[in-house]
């Protein structure tokens, strides 16, 4: 060998070595005549453990695949094209690798021989795998979705789309094909109760990217749709599109709508003839000379109304919470005597029990500007309940106080008390304490739950102290006045 | 009260029957009508002092009724109570609006104010400066004690 053409391989060997890809060259028995420093670290042998000895034998590629590879040797050297293919590597200390082959036909000094370059695809493989597997589940999510969903890209042109949302709104095939968001909105538009609104509310979302969105939307044929929509950001943060949610929830807007109707006509039928009940029993009651026990009778009776009566009141406060925004109507109110004949009330409600009912500490007077319907029902939740879970001989103790802008009402009992862990719930809806359950074992489990809205809605605090078989403290702070406010109704009294 | 006239219009049997016999036991000279038609054809023949109507009635709603009333020139002026039931807040500001003066939620009340706030009204009617005056008397006692015993 002359020098230049020594050089020449020297420089050929090192631009092998210098490759990231595994390179062999095979002969017709699928010997390796030349291997490159990449094929070494991949399998982990040693140069001289390779050189000369077939990759057939070697142990390398496993006993499965062995055929597939040696007949591709075949067909490579028969003049068949290039192939690529992967099979799996065991390397000298029993590593398991995929590799991706690249199979070529060359001359290999003055010889048909086989060139094959080899890549460790073991993560990528991987990767894809996942990625395979989290593009099925996203299909599934988005197929079996009750939702019907639909994403676009930043420029607004439609990315995807499940079946649910070409069938609620009834988009046909060829709109959806041209990918274009002006098209499907010029379809989705004259279904709508509100399209400007629509509208609107799309080019506000469009304009402020980052925006996610909730709303209901009205269609001209009495459905009702949920929509959310939100943006697909990616980790940097930049805007990729939006994906957009829609629910048909008309029949739940119907049975809400249908609940609450129902609601308001039971506590107008019931209020006639309870209202009618008591009425007549005020009248008869006048007469002084009624027998005692008949007097009783009719006291239970107009006990029992007014127990009926307040309960219908409840029910009808929380479907009202329940449907929105209350209106907050502030009246000048002078709180000591407003306490004073609430009192007197419950005194008379107080009935088959001796309690010592007692407004212990308040100023002469106390001026505020709050809404007489809350303020009542906080005060009636209280001081009833107090009542209610305080023994026969037992004491309930109100008191109120002016601290800077705040008032500060308490109402305290030597009652039942509410067990320790049942406290921090005793607000919730229909919650009741354990103990209070046995002892009555009807109730509503409202009153506490509005009481502590009815606050909320003054923008007060309530919270309390308690100790089981010892007694209850209420404790309720407000503030002096607050602004009216126009929801949808007021508070039932 | 009984040179007091005040219309009931109420279509409630038991409801009208109570607060009529309730209206002549305070002395006033009470009248009444079942249904918003016959109501109105009353009000206009027989021209009330006051008139208490309610909302739900056969044959014409309370507010048509209070409209009818209030645009007629022989009824405009009669003072109207609007007699509702809890949940009636929107029919309320309503009636409010076309001029009722003012209105009394029947369930809330024991029979006896509703007549004290007939004679309230009156009395305000009267003398206008005592709409100012706190209706309640408070308490200027520190301590007060309700003691409740029963039987």
């Amino acid at each position: 060998m002359d020098k230049t053409c020594e050089r020449q391989l020297e420089e050929y060997k090192y631009l092998c070595d210098s490759l990231p890809d595994a390179l062999a060259i095979l002969d017709k028995k699928g010997r390796l005549l030349m291997v490159s420093k990449a094929l070494l670290d991949l399998t982990g042998h040693k140069k001289k453990e390779l050189i000369g000895k077939s990759v057939l034998d070697l142990q390398l590629i496993s006993k499965e695949e062995l055929p597939a590879v040696a007949k591709k040797i075949k067909q490579v050297l028969a003049g068949k094209k290039e192939f690529f293919h992967d099979i799996t590597i065991t390397t000298k200390n029993g590593k398991k690798l995929i590799g991706e082959i690249n199979d070529k036909k060359i001359k290999y000094q003055g010889k048909d021989a086989v060139l094959i370059i080899a890549r460790d695809v073991t993560q990528q493989r991987e990767i894809e795998r996942e990625l395979l597997f989290k593009s099925i589940l996203l299909e599934t999510q988005k197929e079996s979705s009750i939702d019907g969903i639909l994403i676009v890209d930043d420029k607004g042109k439609i990315l995807s789309f499940n079946e649910q949302f070409k069938k609620i709104w009834g988009i046909p095939e060829k709109v959806l094909k041209t990918r274009l968001d002006e098209k499907m909105l010029a379809f989705v538009t004259p279904q709508l109760e509100n399209p400007d609104q629509f509208i609107k509310g799309v080019q506000y979302l469009y304009k402020h990217k980052k925006k996610k969105s909730r709303d209901k939307i009205l269609l001209k044929d009495g459905r009702v749709f949920d929509r959310y929509s939100a943006p697909l950001i990616d980790p940097k943060g930049n805007y990729l599109g939006r994906i957009w949610f829609f629910r048909d929830i008309t029949k739940r807007v119907r049975l809400d709508k249908l609940k609450t109707e129902f609601v308001s006509i039971a506590s107008h039928q019931l209020r006639t003839p309870l209202t009618a009940i008591r009425w007549v029993t005020e009248r008869i009651l006048r007469n002084n000379d009624l027998p005692a026990k008949t007097r009783e009778y009719l006291n239970d009776i107009h006990f029992s109304c007014q127990r009926l009566s307040d309960l219908v009141t409840n029910l009808l406060n929380v479907s009202r919470f329940e449907e929105g925004e209350i209106t907050i109507y502030p009246e000048r109110i002078e709180l000591v005597s407003f306490i004073e004949n609430y009192l007197k009330e419950a005194a008379l409600s107080a009935k088959g029990k001796e309690i010592t009912l007692l407004f212990k500490k308040h100023p002469s007077k106390l001026i505020v500007s709050l809404d007489r319907n809350i303020l009542r029902n906080i005060i009636q939740s209280l001081v009833s309940n107090a009542i209610e879970y305080t023994p026969h001989k037992g004491k309930v103790e109100i008191s109120l106080e002016k601290r800077d802008s705040r008032i500060f009402l308490t109402v305290s009992d030597n009652g039942i008390g509410i067990p320790q862990k049942e406290q921090a719930t005793i607000f919730d809806k229909f919650t009741r304490g354990s103990n209070a359950s046995l002892q009555k074992p009807f109730g509503s489990g409202l009153g506490l739950y509005l009481a502590k809205r009815a606050v909320e809605l003054l923008k007060g605090r309530i919270w309390l102290k308690s100790e089981e078989k010892k007694g209850s403290e209420f404790f309720v702070e407000l503030p002096l006045k607050v602004k009216k406010k126009i929801g949808k109704k007021p508070f039932a009294p | 009260m009984k040179n007091v006239k005040v219309l009931l219009i109420e279509d409630d049997e038991i409801l009208s029957k109570v607060i009529f016999e309730e209206l002549k036991d305070a002395g006033f000279g009470a009248i009444r009508a079942f249904d918003g038609e016959a109501g109105l054809k009353m009000a206009k023949s027989s021209k009330p002092d006051l008139i208490l109507l309610d909302l739900i009635l056969p044959k014409k709603h309370g507010l048509d009724v209070l409209k009818e009333l209030k645009s007629s020139p022989v009824t405009a002026n009669i003072p109207v109570i609007i007699l509702s039931m809890l949940g009636q807040d929107e029919d309320i500001k309503k009636g409010l609006k076309l001029g009722a003066n003012d209105y009394i939620v029947k369930s809330q009340h024991p029979l006896a104010e509703i007549i004290e706030k007939i004679k309230d009204f009156f009395a305000k009617e009267q003398h206008p400066e005592a709409k100012k005056s706190p209706k309640s008397k408070s308490s200027k006692s520190k301590r007060t004690k309700v003691k409740i015993v029963n039987k």
